[in-house]
């Protein structure tokens, strides 16, 4: 599992901690919690498990990664290396790897990815871009909540729907 | 001659690649295509679709749009008035005389407009349920 460092707000480098405040704080504070002798001394060890999802998506950003320029039988451009690294680092950070939820993987025709989930209460997809910095989309189909901003902004919204992929 | 306008009534046909169909349980079967699937041409043309009272006028329907195309490829079927909505305009673009003809050309249409918003792809998307997919 890989743990990306906290350096910028691109989705290379969020951290659960930033992507997940809430749930991230739960796990973080019940390996540090006091009162119970030997484990309030060990550092936080996580016992969740990456979800199955996990190696297809890795094998989906593989396949992507092997399109090449005009993949789309016109001018659509090959996607690089660089987005499709930090896709699988993100996808593979904890505690996204942990979603039950599947994401797809979707390439667009400027050579930037899509990562999209989509269940009963939310629509969340989270674009990168080779032209423009990392961007989110978030439906709350619950409250009607509607957010499209660059990553690194809109931070409670993000939360919240990571809240959500993670209750089902 | 000028063409006939869109009616908002009329219907939309968007083929639809393997790799632009995403996972949404709040549609039926499950399956649709991204918003990734509603963007402007790669090579800088606007949107191309077939629209559907044409293609039923050629005695072909929503199937015959992914002639040709190989398995899982898929058509959308978009409301006119969803795209009109989005503030897209469609237009008739007839395709006549084409190198490799398709059955559909009489049909093909480009829908304008800007398409850079998330939202307003998504919400095209979600409007336009796969009606066929090619086995």
């Amino acid at each position: 599992m890989t743990y990306a460092p906290a350096i910028s707000p691109t989705w290379l480098t969020l951290t659960a901690s930033r992507l997940m405040p809430r749930l991230f704080s739960q796990a973080e504070s019940s390996g540090l919690r006091e009162g119970t002798g030997s484990r309030a001394a060990t550092p936080p060890v996580s016992t969740r498990q990456p979800a199955r999802w996990l190696i297809s998506a890795l094998e989906r950003l593989d396949f992507l990664a092997s399109l090449g320029p005009g993949w789309d039988e016109v001018a659509a451009q090959p996607i690089s290396l660089d987005l499709i690294t930090a896709a699988a680092n993100f996808l593979a950070s904890d505690p996204v790897s942990e979603l039950k939820v599947q994401p797809d993987i979707v390439p667009t025709f400027e050579g930037g990815l899509l990562i999209e989930w989509h269940t009963e209460a939310v629509d969340f997809i989270i674009e990168s871009s080779p032209s423009a910095g990392p961007s989110f989309y978030f439906l709350d189909h619950e409250t009607g909540e509607e957010v499209e901003a660059p990553l690194g902004e809109h931070l409670e919204a993000v939360a919240t729907a990571f809240t959500k992929l993670a209750s089902r | 001659m000028a063409e006939d306008p869109v009616l908002p009534t009329d219907t939309a046909f968007r083929r639809i690649r393997p790799v632009h169909v995403v996972r949404d349980p709040k549609v039926p079967g499950g399956r649709r295509a991204s918003g990734a699937a509603f963007t402007d041409d790669s090579d800088g043309s606007s949107m191309s679709v077939y629209l559907e009272s044409i293609v039923l006028g050629l005695g072909l329907s929503g199937v015959d749009v992914v002639y040709g195309k190989p398995s899982s490829w898929a058509v959308a079927a978009i409301p006119v008035q969803a795209l009109l909505d989005e503030e897209q305009s469609v237009v008739p673009d007839p395709i006549t005389g084409a190198a490799d003809p398709h059955p559909c050309d009489p049909a093909h249409a480009v829908v304008d407009g800007d398409k850079k918003e998330k939202r307003r792809r998504d919400r095209i998307a979600r409007a336009a349920p796969l009606v066929h997919i090619v086995p």
